[in-house]
């Protein structure tokens, strides 16, 4: 095997600064929608598009609330449709050049979606951003794969990634990385909380903690909430609550309650994460 | 035959074995090293693991000392001539996923160590979970525990793969189960194993614990001493591997030699040193014990006992001269 690709090492190693968004314009130059980058934040934030805040306006994404709510700086560095893997390794990049954040607060997508590397002529995913001069000249890719199904249809190569890689494999190197997140943290005072919003995990994580080694995982009640198909996809909690700001833009109604199949959150639900996370930040504080 | 597939929506996380084996770590974890003839309890050359070495070796069969006799491997002079403590953690045939995740499996059980050596093999081995009608490994043995037969079509399997080194031969059709080595793509493992060597380098600065690390593969020793400027990484350091070479005509001698010949065979200049280990290892200083040379005069096996104390003198030197990025 060559090993003479610059480019495979390079973004192998998830640099900070390279970052590529659909939404530049809500973006600092590196690509997150958070502030300039320039020293480490006091808050570091992680995961996909719930985190980045794609149904809620710049500013009223959970992390921003958090970081408001506390009077903290805070540095979002959760990326669109990206996986455990993904954050995990831009979260190293970030401490090996800024230091490390007081805290890490993580909402992880489902533990299935996994990033690929792999040769074009070989296999490349099934929605693809590639020029189509690139997938035919046999270079190598990186891309990233929600890997929910395990289909291996019998078929002629080039083979399509979501098709081939083992979603198994995905939750366990998922996994993986958040036990060596974990080790990090707290080895290196950082104070960790994780969450995921994906029901399965979270189902299986709130009733089962204790026969997992995991140490700072946090239960969000992602189960408490559900979407009104039958009210234009509004956003339900259990309980009527933060009706003083219910008036507020993207409040029911995510920002594409009208155009996803499934919505990403409202201002109400991120209004929640944030409260939940404050409330695990300030318990560890006063300890 | 193989089943019918079954293409109802599944997810790993409905079940409770699949976190098991997941949070157990890759392939087992610390319990999923291969057992050797002199291997402790969990699978690892030496005595029982009871407490924090000062020193940690992590690697593959090389690591673990397949060719040379017992207490003969590069870790084990590496501990007698630093007087320090020492746990090998090498493995064989395993990856550098797996080599670090048994690191970090060590640390929550015993804590640091003082200092890490590793000497990693090829990149592009990984680790792999799959559900067992679905995709296997070329070779069964390398299954973490019993093997399921293809109507146990719920059975999911955990092993290691070294996928072909090229695409060359590898088949235009997926025919289940599929083969894991003919599948997974060459650039996922070198991906995974850069990132996890990157996980390990921050762990290990942030916890003051020296970390040396090179590799045995010459292609990849090469391409990281030529690229050590790009700062990819912080704790890598370079055992000339160029130097070395097995010869066929000497029944796979590893010969010293002053530059690098592909195959020895044009060794000229041979250095000659440690002669003092030659009596007691005999054949074994400079032939590995578990060499073979096939009819096309390919060789398979090991190295000797002679490059094994090359290479603890190397990790000797750049433990007392430690500095990271040198």
């Amino acid at each position: 095997m060559k090993l003479n690709s610059d480019d495979l090492w390079y973004e192998s190693s998830y640099p900070i600064e390279s970052q590529i968004s659909d939404w530049s314009e809500e973006c600092n130059k590196y690509g997150y929608r958070t502030g300039e980058i320039n020293s480490c934040a006091d808050i570091v934030s992680l995961g996909c598009s719930m985190t980045f805040g794609l149904g809620v306006e710049p500013g009223d994404a959970w992390p921003d609330l958090l970081a408001k709510d506390l009077d903290m700086s805070v540095h979002n560095l959760a990326g669109c449709g990206k996986s455990v893997m993904w954050n995990i390794n831009k979260f190293f990049s970030y401490a090996n050049k800024f230091g490390n954040p007081k805290v890490l607060v993580c909402l992880f997508p489902e533990f299935t979606r996994i990033e690929v590397s792999s040769k074009t002529s070989h296999m490349y995913p099934r929605y693809n951003h590639f020029p189509k001069h690139d997938l035919k000249d046999d270079k190598i890719i990186r891309y990233g794969i929600w890997n929910q199904k395990n289909k291996f249809n019998t078929g002629k190569g080039i083979f399509i990634a979501e098709d081939t890689i083992p979603s198994e494999l995905s939750f366990d190197i998922s996994v993986q990385y958040i036990k060596m997140l974990e080790m990090y943290c707290n080895t290196n005072n950082i104070k960790l909380f994780w969450g995921t919003w994906s029901d399965s995990e979270s189902h299986w994580l709130d009733q089962n903690i204790e026969l997992t080694e995991f140490k700072n995982y946090i239960s969000l009640g992602m189960n408490d909430w559900h979407f009104d198909k039958d009210n234009g996809m509004k956003e339900v909690y259990k309980k009527d609550c933060h009706l003083d700001q219910s008036e507020l833009k993207n409040f029911y109604y995510s920002k594409d309650a009208n155009t996803a199949p499934t919505p990403h959150f409202g201002l109400h639900r991120n209004i929640h994460i944030a409260e939940d996370f404050k409330k695990e930040i300030l318990s560890w504080q006063k300890k | 035959m193989a089943k019918e597939m079954n293409t109802s929506i599944y997810h790993p996380a409905h079940e409770t074995s699949n976190w098991k084996y997941a949070t157990q770590g890759l392939v087992g974890g610390l319990k999923g090293a291969r057992k050797g003839v002199y291997s402790n309890s969990l699978g690892f050359a030496g005595p029982e693991f009871t407490e924090a070495a000062e020193i940690v070796a992590l690697g593959c069969s090389y690591t673990y000392g397949e060719g040379v006799p017992p207490g003969s491997s590069w870790s084990d002079f590496v501990s007698k001539k630093t007087n320090m403590t020492l746990h090998n953690l090498g493995s064989s045939g395993k990856g550098v996923p797996f080599e670090i995740n048994c690191f970090f499996e060590y640390v929550k059980k015993f804590g640091n160590p003082k200092i890490v050596l590793c000497l990693f093999p090829d990149f592009i081995r990984m680790e792999i979970a799959s559900r067992s009608y679905q995709m296997r490994p070329q070779k069964e043995y390398r299954i973490n525990g019993p093997v399921p037969t293809l109507d146990q079509d719920e059975e999911v399997i955990t092993y290691g793969v070294c996928p072909q080194p090229t695409y060359e031969g590898r088949p235009k059709y997926l025919k289940t189960p599929v083969v894991a080595e003919e599948i997974m793509p060459l650039e996922m493992g070198l991906m995974l194993s850069i990132q996890y060597i990157k996980m390990l380098e921050a762990y290990c600065n942030t916890n003051n614990i020296k970390l040396i690390w090179t590799t045995w593969l010459t292609g990849q020793n090469i391409w990281l001493n030529n690229n050590k400027d790009k700062g990819y990484f912080r704790n890598y350091f370079n055992f000339n591997e160029t130097e070395w070479h097995q010869r066929v005509e000497d029944l796979g001698k590893d010969v010293l030699c002053n530059r690098f010949h592909r195959k020895g065979t044009e060794c000229t200049t041979e250095f000659l040193c440690h002669e003092e280990y030659r009596e007691e290892h005999r054949l074994g200083f400079d032939i590995s014990l578990d060499v073979k040379i096939s009819r096309t005069a390919t060789l398979n096996g090991h190295s000797g006992v002679h490059k094994h104390i090359h290479w603890a003198e190397f990790f000797v030197k750049e433990i007392n001269d430690y500095n990271i990025g040198s």
